[in-house]
Protein backbone atom coordinates (compact mmCIF):
# COMPACT_ATOMS: atom_id res chain seq x y z
CA UNK A 1 0.00 0.00 0.00
CA UNK A 2 1.33 3.43 -0.89
CA UNK A 3 1.57 5.54 2.22
CA UNK A 4 0.49 8.64 0.41
CA UNK A 5 -2.86 7.23 -0.73
CA UNK A 6 -4.99 8.84 2.03
CA UNK A 7 -3.25 12.14 1.39
CA UNK A 8 -3.80 11.86 -2.34
CA UNK A 9 -7.46 11.07 -1.80
CA UNK A 10 -7.87 14.04 0.53
CA UNK A 11 -6.35 16.35 -2.04
CA UNK A 12 -8.64 14.94 -4.72
CA UNK A 13 -11.65 15.44 -2.47
CA UNK A 14 -10.68 19.06 -1.97
CA UNK A 15 -10.84 19.49 -5.75
CA UNK A 16 -7.13 19.83 -6.41
CA UNK A 17 -6.75 19.27 -10.17
CA UNK A 18 -3.07 18.20 -10.19
CA UNK A 19 -3.88 15.57 -7.57
CA UNK A 20 -6.74 14.26 -9.65
CA UNK A 21 -4.40 14.04 -12.60
CA UNK A 22 -1.89 12.14 -10.47
CA UNK A 23 -4.64 9.80 -9.30
CA UNK A 24 -5.66 8.90 -12.84
CA UNK A 25 -2.09 8.62 -14.08
CA UNK A 26 -1.24 6.24 -11.27
CA UNK A 27 -4.07 3.78 -11.86
CA UNK A 28 -5.08 4.18 -15.49
CA UNK A 29 -2.82 1.39 -16.78
CA UNK A 30 -4.14 -1.11 -14.27
CA UNK A 31 -7.77 -0.21 -14.87
CA UNK A 32 -7.44 -0.11 -18.64
CA UNK A 33 -5.73 -3.50 -18.75
CA UNK A 34 -8.47 -5.10 -16.71
CA UNK A 35 -11.16 -3.49 -18.85
CA UNK A 36 -9.49 -4.53 -22.08
CA UNK A 37 -9.00 -8.09 -20.91
CA UNK A 38 -12.60 -8.24 -19.78
CA UNK A 39 -14.14 -6.63 -22.84
CA UNK A 40 -11.70 -7.53 -25.62
CA UNK A 41 -12.18 -4.17 -27.32
CA UNK A 42 -9.84 -1.22 -26.96
CA UNK A 43 -12.35 1.57 -27.49
CA UNK A 44 -14.87 0.01 -25.14
CA UNK A 45 -12.10 -0.49 -22.60
CA UNK A 46 -11.15 3.19 -22.77
CA UNK A 47 -14.76 4.25 -22.33
CA UNK A 48 -15.31 1.98 -19.37
CA UNK A 49 -11.98 2.93 -17.79
CA UNK A 50 -13.01 6.56 -18.04
CA UNK A 51 -16.34 5.73 -16.46
CA UNK A 52 -14.56 3.88 -13.66
CA UNK A 53 -12.55 6.95 -12.75
CA UNK A 54 -15.58 9.22 -12.89
CA UNK A 55 -17.42 6.88 -10.55
CA UNK A 56 -14.40 6.59 -8.32
CA UNK A 57 -14.13 10.36 -7.95
CA UNK A 58 -17.84 10.57 -7.30
CA UNK A 59 -17.68 8.10 -4.42
CA UNK A 60 -14.16 8.82 -3.21
CA UNK A 61 -15.53 10.14 0.06
CA UNK A 62 -16.79 6.62 0.82
CA UNK A 63 -13.39 5.00 0.36
CA UNK A 64 -12.13 3.26 3.50
CA UNK A 65 -8.62 4.57 4.16
CA UNK A 66 -7.75 1.31 5.92
CA UNK A 67 -7.90 -0.42 2.55
CA UNK A 68 -5.66 0.18 -0.42
CA UNK A 69 -7.02 1.96 -3.44
CA UNK A 70 -6.12 -0.82 -5.84
CA UNK A 71 -8.74 -3.45 -4.86
CA UNK A 72 -11.32 -0.71 -4.40
CA UNK A 73 -10.77 0.54 -7.93
CA UNK A 74 -10.60 -2.98 -9.33
CA UNK A 75 -13.96 -3.74 -7.73
CA UNK A 76 -15.53 -0.75 -9.46
CA UNK A 77 -13.88 -1.73 -12.74
CA UNK A 78 -14.97 -5.36 -12.53
CA UNK A 79 -18.55 -4.35 -11.81
CA UNK A 80 -18.62 -1.82 -14.64
CA UNK A 81 -17.21 -4.36 -17.08
CA UNK A 82 -19.75 -6.93 -15.99
CA UNK A 83 -22.62 -4.51 -16.46
CA UNK A 84 -21.30 -3.43 -19.84
CA UNK A 85 -20.81 -7.00 -21.00
CA UNK A 86 -24.31 -7.98 -19.94
CA UNK A 87 -25.77 -5.08 -21.88
CA UNK A 88 -23.61 -5.87 -24.88
CA UNK A 89 -24.45 -9.56 -24.88
CA UNK A 90 -28.13 -8.74 -25.26
CA UNK A 91 -27.39 -7.02 -28.56
CA UNK A 92 -26.89 -8.97 -31.82
CA UNK A 93 -23.29 -9.98 -32.50
CA UNK A 94 -21.78 -8.03 -35.40
CA UNK A 95 -21.15 -10.17 -38.48
CA UNK A 96 -17.41 -9.64 -38.44
CA UNK A 97 -17.20 -11.01 -34.92
CA UNK A 98 -19.76 -13.78 -35.20
CA UNK A 99 -17.45 -16.12 -37.11
CA UNK A 100 -14.94 -15.98 -34.29
CA UNK A 101 -17.50 -17.34 -31.89
CA UNK A 102 -18.91 -20.04 -34.09
CA UNK A 103 -16.32 -21.31 -36.52
CA UNK A 104 -13.80 -23.35 -34.59
CA UNK A 105 -12.28 -24.93 -37.68
CA UNK A 106 -10.21 -21.88 -38.58
CA UNK A 107 -6.49 -22.21 -38.15
CA UNK A 108 -5.36 -19.17 -36.21
CA UNK A 109 -2.94 -16.88 -37.99
CA UNK A 110 -2.69 -14.33 -35.24
CA UNK A 111 -0.49 -14.78 -32.24
CA UNK A 112 -1.14 -16.74 -29.12
CA UNK A 113 -2.05 -13.73 -27.01
CA UNK A 114 -4.88 -12.83 -29.37
CA UNK A 115 -5.95 -16.45 -29.42
CA UNK A 116 -6.25 -16.47 -25.67
CA UNK A 117 -8.09 -13.15 -25.72
CA UNK A 118 -10.63 -14.67 -28.12
CA UNK A 119 -10.93 -17.67 -25.86
CA UNK A 120 -11.52 -15.40 -22.88
CA UNK A 121 -14.44 -13.79 -24.66
CA UNK A 122 -16.21 -17.15 -24.72
CA UNK A 123 -16.06 -17.57 -20.94
CA UNK A 124 -18.90 -16.58 -18.69
CA UNK A 125 -18.44 -13.28 -16.89
CA UNK A 126 -17.48 -14.66 -13.49
CA UNK A 127 -14.84 -16.97 -14.89
CA UNK A 128 -13.37 -14.26 -17.08
CA UNK A 129 -13.20 -11.75 -14.23
CA UNK A 130 -11.64 -14.30 -11.94
CA UNK A 131 -9.08 -15.40 -14.52
CA UNK A 132 -8.14 -11.84 -15.47
CA UNK A 133 -7.70 -10.71 -11.88
CA UNK A 134 -5.58 -13.77 -11.13
CA UNK A 135 -3.28 -13.66 -14.13
CA UNK A 136 -3.38 -10.06 -15.31
CA UNK A 137 -3.46 -8.34 -11.94
CA UNK A 138 -1.55 -11.08 -10.09
CA UNK A 139 -4.02 -11.15 -7.23
CA UNK A 140 -4.43 -14.23 -5.08
CA UNK A 141 -7.70 -16.08 -4.58
CA UNK A 142 -8.45 -14.35 -1.27
CA UNK A 143 -8.07 -10.89 -2.81
CA UNK A 144 -10.19 -11.85 -5.78
CA UNK A 145 -12.83 -13.18 -3.41
CA UNK A 146 -12.90 -9.82 -1.69
CA UNK A 147 -13.29 -7.96 -4.96
CA UNK A 148 -15.92 -10.28 -6.36
CA UNK A 149 -17.62 -10.72 -2.99
CA UNK A 150 -17.39 -14.50 -3.14
CA UNK A 151 -15.78 -17.15 -0.87
CA UNK A 152 -12.24 -18.14 -1.64
CA UNK A 153 -13.34 -21.69 -2.47
CA UNK A 154 -15.69 -20.40 -5.14
CA UNK A 155 -12.90 -18.35 -6.67
CA UNK A 156 -10.65 -21.42 -6.82
CA UNK A 157 -13.38 -23.41 -8.51
CA UNK A 158 -13.99 -20.66 -11.03
CA UNK A 159 -10.29 -20.32 -11.74
CA UNK A 160 -9.91 -24.01 -12.53
CA UNK A 161 -13.07 -24.11 -14.60
CA UNK A 162 -11.85 -21.09 -16.54
CA UNK A 163 -8.53 -22.79 -17.18
CA UNK A 164 -10.23 -26.01 -18.29
CA UNK A 165 -12.53 -24.19 -20.68
CA UNK A 166 -9.65 -22.18 -22.09
CA UNK A 167 -7.61 -25.34 -22.61
CA UNK A 168 -10.51 -26.95 -24.44
CA UNK A 169 -10.97 -23.87 -26.59
CA UNK A 170 -7.30 -23.75 -27.49
CA UNK A 171 -7.39 -27.44 -28.39
CA UNK A 172 -10.32 -26.86 -30.71
CA UNK A 173 -8.44 -24.00 -32.31
CA UNK A 174 -5.41 -26.14 -32.94
CA UNK A 175 -3.28 -24.66 -30.19
CA UNK A 176 -2.15 -27.94 -28.70
CA UNK A 177 1.15 -29.72 -28.27
CA UNK A 178 0.11 -31.97 -31.17
CA UNK A 179 -1.44 -29.18 -33.19
CA UNK A 180 -0.21 -26.79 -35.80
CA UNK A 181 1.64 -24.55 -33.40
CA UNK A 182 5.11 -25.98 -33.41
CA UNK A 183 5.91 -24.12 -30.24
CA UNK A 184 4.15 -26.82 -28.32
CA UNK A 185 5.78 -29.87 -29.75
CA UNK A 186 7.40 -30.37 -26.39
CA UNK B 1 0.65 -41.33 -5.72
CA UNK B 2 -2.72 -41.81 -7.36
CA UNK B 3 -4.44 -39.69 -10.01
CA UNK B 4 -6.54 -37.78 -7.47
CA UNK B 5 -3.48 -36.72 -5.49
CA UNK B 6 -1.72 -35.79 -8.70
CA UNK B 7 -4.60 -33.58 -9.76
CA UNK B 8 -4.90 -32.01 -6.32
CA UNK B 9 -1.24 -31.11 -6.30
CA UNK B 10 -1.48 -29.72 -9.79
CA UNK B 11 -4.42 -27.52 -8.78
CA UNK B 12 -2.60 -26.27 -5.71
CA UNK B 13 0.46 -25.44 -7.75
CA UNK B 14 -1.71 -23.35 -10.04
CA UNK B 15 -3.43 -21.54 -7.17
CA UNK B 16 -0.17 -20.84 -5.35
CA UNK B 17 1.90 -20.20 -8.45
CA UNK B 18 4.52 -22.77 -7.60
CA UNK B 19 6.16 -25.53 -9.58
CA UNK B 20 6.06 -29.14 -8.47
CA UNK B 21 9.34 -30.95 -8.28
CA UNK B 22 8.57 -33.94 -6.11
CA UNK B 23 9.87 -37.35 -7.33
CA UNK B 24 6.50 -38.97 -6.70
CA UNK B 25 4.81 -36.46 -8.95
CA UNK B 26 7.33 -37.06 -11.73
CA UNK B 27 6.97 -40.79 -11.35
CA UNK B 28 3.19 -40.69 -11.63
CA UNK B 29 3.47 -38.50 -14.70
CA UNK B 30 5.55 -41.17 -16.40
CA UNK B 31 3.25 -43.96 -15.33
CA UNK B 32 -0.13 -42.40 -16.10
CA UNK B 33 -0.80 -41.20 -19.63
CA UNK B 34 -3.98 -39.28 -18.82
CA UNK B 35 -2.30 -37.35 -16.00
CA UNK B 36 0.65 -36.64 -18.27
CA UNK B 37 -1.73 -35.26 -20.86
CA UNK B 38 -3.44 -33.15 -18.22
CA UNK B 39 -0.11 -31.70 -17.16
CA UNK B 40 0.86 -31.06 -20.76
CA UNK B 41 -2.37 -29.12 -21.36
CA UNK B 42 -1.71 -27.11 -18.25
CA UNK B 43 1.80 -26.23 -19.44
CA UNK B 44 0.44 -25.28 -22.82
CA UNK B 45 -2.06 -22.93 -21.25
CA UNK B 46 0.57 -21.44 -18.96
CA UNK B 47 2.78 -20.71 -21.95
CA UNK B 48 -0.07 -18.98 -23.78
CA UNK B 49 -0.93 -17.00 -20.64
CA UNK B 50 2.67 -15.80 -20.45
CA UNK B 51 2.44 -14.54 -24.04
CA UNK B 52 -0.87 -12.93 -23.23
CA UNK B 53 0.54 -11.17 -20.17
CA UNK B 54 3.46 -9.76 -22.15
CA UNK B 55 1.20 -7.59 -24.23
CA UNK B 56 1.76 -3.97 -23.33
CA UNK B 57 -0.74 -1.18 -23.51
CA UNK B 58 -0.08 2.49 -23.85
CA UNK B 59 -3.13 4.37 -22.81
CA UNK B 60 -3.65 7.91 -21.66
CA UNK B 61 -7.14 8.77 -20.57
CA UNK B 62 -6.12 11.43 -18.06
CA UNK B 63 -7.30 14.36 -20.15
CA UNK B 64 -10.54 12.60 -21.04
CA UNK B 65 -11.33 11.87 -17.42
CA UNK B 66 -10.47 15.37 -16.21
CA UNK B 67 -12.45 16.93 -19.04
CA UNK B 68 -15.56 14.91 -18.19
CA UNK B 69 -15.01 15.52 -14.52
CA UNK B 70 -14.92 19.29 -15.04
CA UNK B 71 -17.86 19.10 -17.38
CA UNK B 72 -20.01 17.13 -14.97
CA UNK B 73 -19.09 19.46 -12.12
CA UNK B 74 -19.90 22.57 -14.15
CA UNK B 75 -23.09 20.95 -15.40
CA UNK B 76 -24.11 20.16 -11.85
CA UNK B 77 -23.42 23.71 -10.69
CA UNK B 78 -25.30 25.17 -13.66
CA UNK B 79 -28.30 23.01 -12.82
CA UNK B 80 -28.14 24.26 -9.29
CA UNK B 81 -27.98 27.84 -10.47
CA UNK B 82 -30.95 27.37 -12.79
CA UNK B 83 -33.17 26.14 -10.01
CA UNK B 84 -32.32 28.57 -7.25
CA UNK B 85 -35.44 28.64 -5.23
CA UNK B 86 -38.25 26.37 -4.21
CA UNK B 87 -40.78 28.47 -6.12
CA UNK B 88 -38.84 28.10 -9.30
CA UNK B 89 -38.42 24.37 -8.70
CA UNK B 90 -42.16 24.07 -8.24
CA UNK B 91 -42.74 25.89 -11.50
CA UNK B 92 -40.32 23.57 -13.30
CA UNK B 93 -42.03 20.52 -11.79
CA UNK B 94 -45.42 21.90 -12.74
CA UNK B 95 -44.33 22.42 -16.33
CA UNK B 96 -42.92 18.90 -16.38
CA UNK B 97 -46.26 17.47 -15.29
CA UNK B 98 -48.04 19.64 -17.85
CA UNK B 99 -45.71 18.36 -20.50
CA UNK B 100 -46.49 14.76 -19.56
CA UNK B 101 -50.19 15.51 -19.65
CA UNK B 102 -49.83 17.10 -23.06
CA UNK B 103 -47.91 14.14 -24.40
CA UNK B 104 -50.64 11.81 -23.20
CA UNK B 105 -53.30 13.97 -24.84
CA UNK B 106 -51.40 14.03 -28.12
CA UNK B 107 -51.04 10.24 -28.12
CA UNK B 108 -54.72 9.81 -27.32
CA UNK B 109 -55.71 12.18 -30.11
CA UNK B 110 -53.59 10.25 -32.60
CA UNK B 111 -55.17 6.99 -31.47
CA UNK B 112 -58.65 8.42 -32.01
CA UNK B 113 -57.76 9.51 -35.51
CA UNK B 114 -56.58 6.00 -36.25
CA UNK B 115 -59.82 4.53 -34.89
CA UNK B 116 -61.94 6.85 -36.98
CA UNK B 117 -59.89 5.94 -40.06
CA UNK B 118 -60.44 2.26 -39.40
CA UNK B 119 -64.19 2.83 -39.05
CA UNK B 120 -64.25 4.65 -42.35
CA UNK B 121 -62.29 1.97 -44.16
CA UNK B 122 -64.49 -0.75 -42.71
CA UNK B 123 -67.66 1.01 -43.78
CA UNK B 124 -66.30 1.27 -47.33
CA UNK B 125 -65.59 -2.46 -47.35
CA UNK B 126 -69.01 -3.40 -46.00
CA UNK B 127 -70.93 -1.36 -48.48
CA UNK B 128 -69.68 -1.41 -52.06
CA UNK B 129 -72.30 1.11 -53.17
CA UNK B 130 -71.20 3.68 -50.67
CA UNK B 131 -68.23 5.91 -51.24
CA UNK B 132 -66.94 7.87 -48.30
CA UNK B 133 -64.04 10.20 -48.07
CA UNK B 134 -63.24 11.82 -44.77
CA UNK B 135 -61.46 14.81 -46.09
CA UNK B 136 -62.81 14.79 -49.64
CA UNK B 137 -66.09 16.20 -50.91
CA UNK B 138 -67.59 13.27 -52.83
CA UNK B 139 -70.26 11.54 -50.95
CA UNK B 140 -72.73 8.91 -52.14
CA UNK B 141 -75.20 7.28 -49.83
CA UNK B 142 -77.24 4.34 -50.95
CA UNK B 143 -80.91 4.16 -50.03
CA UNK B 144 -80.61 0.72 -48.43
CA UNK B 145 -77.85 1.75 -46.13
CA UNK B 146 -78.99 5.26 -45.42
CA UNK B 147 -79.91 4.54 -41.82
CA UNK B 148 -76.68 2.68 -41.18
CA UNK B 149 -74.68 5.48 -42.69
CA UNK B 150 -76.42 8.03 -40.50
CA UNK B 151 -75.34 6.03 -37.48
CA UNK B 152 -71.82 5.92 -38.80
CA UNK B 153 -71.95 9.66 -39.29
CA UNK B 154 -72.84 10.11 -35.68
CA UNK B 155 -70.00 7.86 -34.55
CA UNK B 156 -67.53 9.65 -36.75
CA UNK B 157 -68.77 12.98 -35.55
CA UNK B 158 -68.40 11.92 -31.92
CA UNK B 159 -64.90 10.61 -32.52
CA UNK B 160 -63.98 13.71 -34.45
CA UNK B 161 -65.36 15.98 -31.73
CA UNK B 162 -63.40 14.11 -29.11
CA UNK B 163 -60.31 14.46 -31.23
CA UNK B 164 -60.88 18.18 -31.63
CA UNK B 165 -61.35 18.60 -27.90
CA UNK B 166 -58.16 16.71 -27.19
CA UNK B 167 -56.23 18.58 -29.84
CA UNK B 168 -57.48 21.85 -28.42
CA UNK B 169 -56.55 20.74 -24.93
CA UNK B 170 -53.14 19.65 -26.17
CA UNK B 171 -52.43 22.99 -27.79
CA UNK B 172 -53.57 24.82 -24.67
CA UNK B 173 -51.44 22.58 -22.49
CA UNK B 174 -48.37 23.17 -24.60
CA UNK B 175 -49.00 26.88 -24.52
CA UNK B 176 -49.59 26.69 -20.79
CA UNK B 177 -46.29 24.90 -20.24
CA UNK B 178 -44.49 27.51 -22.26
CA UNK B 179 -46.22 30.33 -20.45
CA UNK B 180 -45.49 28.89 -17.02
CA UNK B 181 -41.85 28.37 -17.72
CA UNK B 182 -41.03 31.32 -19.87
CA UNK B 183 -43.03 34.13 -18.37
CA UNK B 184 -42.12 33.99 -14.68
CA UNK B 185 -38.98 34.55 -12.75
CA UNK B 186 -38.03 33.05 -9.39
CA UNK B 187 -40.27 35.50 -7.56
CA UNK B 188 -43.24 34.64 -9.70
CA UNK B 189 -43.11 37.97 -11.52
CA UNK B 190 -43.77 38.22 -15.22
CA UNK B 191 -40.79 38.47 -17.55
CA UNK B 192 -40.37 38.29 -21.29
CA UNK B 193 -37.80 35.57 -21.95
CA UNK B 194 -35.78 33.19 -19.82
CA UNK B 195 -33.28 30.40 -20.25
CA UNK B 196 -35.93 27.89 -19.27
CA UNK B 197 -38.27 29.33 -21.90
CA UNK B 198 -35.73 28.63 -24.58
CA UNK B 199 -35.53 25.03 -23.43
CA UNK B 200 -39.25 24.65 -24.03
CA UNK B 201 -39.27 26.45 -27.37
CA UNK B 202 -39.92 23.18 -29.18
CA UNK B 203 -43.16 22.77 -27.23
CA UNK B 204 -44.34 26.18 -28.32
CA UNK B 205 -43.43 25.33 -31.90
CA UNK B 206 -45.38 22.08 -31.67
CA UNK B 207 -48.39 23.93 -30.28
CA UNK B 208 -48.31 26.30 -33.23
CA UNK B 209 -48.05 23.40 -35.64
CA UNK B 210 -51.25 21.93 -34.23
CA UNK B 211 -53.30 25.03 -34.98
CA UNK B 212 -53.77 24.50 -38.76
CA UNK B 213 -54.55 20.81 -38.21
CA UNK B 214 -57.24 21.81 -35.78
CA UNK B 215 -58.77 24.11 -38.36
CA UNK B 216 -58.76 21.47 -41.12
CA UNK B 217 -60.31 18.87 -38.90
CA UNK B 218 -62.97 21.31 -37.80
CA UNK B 219 -63.97 21.88 -41.38
CA UNK B 220 -64.04 18.16 -42.06
CA UNK B 221 -66.24 17.53 -39.04
CA UNK B 222 -68.63 20.30 -40.07
CA UNK B 223 -68.92 18.72 -43.47
CA UNK B 224 -69.69 15.33 -42.02
CA UNK B 225 -72.17 16.72 -39.57
CA UNK B 226 -74.16 18.53 -42.19
CA UNK B 227 -74.02 15.30 -44.30
CA UNK B 228 -75.12 16.91 -47.52
CA UNK B 229 -74.91 14.54 -50.50
CA UNK B 230 -73.03 16.11 -53.36
CA UNK B 231 -73.64 13.38 -55.95
CA UNK B 232 -76.71 13.11 -58.11
CA UNK B 233 -80.00 12.58 -56.24
CA UNK B 234 -80.71 9.43 -58.26
CA UNK B 235 -78.19 7.50 -56.23
CA UNK B 236 -79.91 8.27 -52.95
Amino acid sequence: MSNDEPDLVQRCLSGDAPSMREFVERFQGMIYQLCYRMLGHRQDAEDIAQEVFLRAFKSLHRWDSNRTLRPWLLTIAANRCKTFYEQKSRKPIPTELAYLQEDTSLVPDHDLAEELQLALNTLRDDYRTCFTLFYQQDLNCAEIGEIMDRPQGTIKTWLHRARNELSEYLKRRGVTPDGKHELFNL
Amino acid sequence: MNCLTFKTQLDESIENRVTIDSPEFEKHKKDCASCAELLQSSHTLDYVIDQWKKEEFNVNIVDRVLFHLNWSQSDSSSKQSVIRSKDEADIAFSSHRTHNKSSFAAISATALVLISSIIMIQSNRDDSQTVRLVSGHNRTISTDNNEKNMELDEIIFDVGSAYLALANNTADSFSGAVNIVSSRDKNGNEKNKTKQGSQYRWIKSLGNDLKPIQKDLGEAMDFLYESLPVDSPSTI
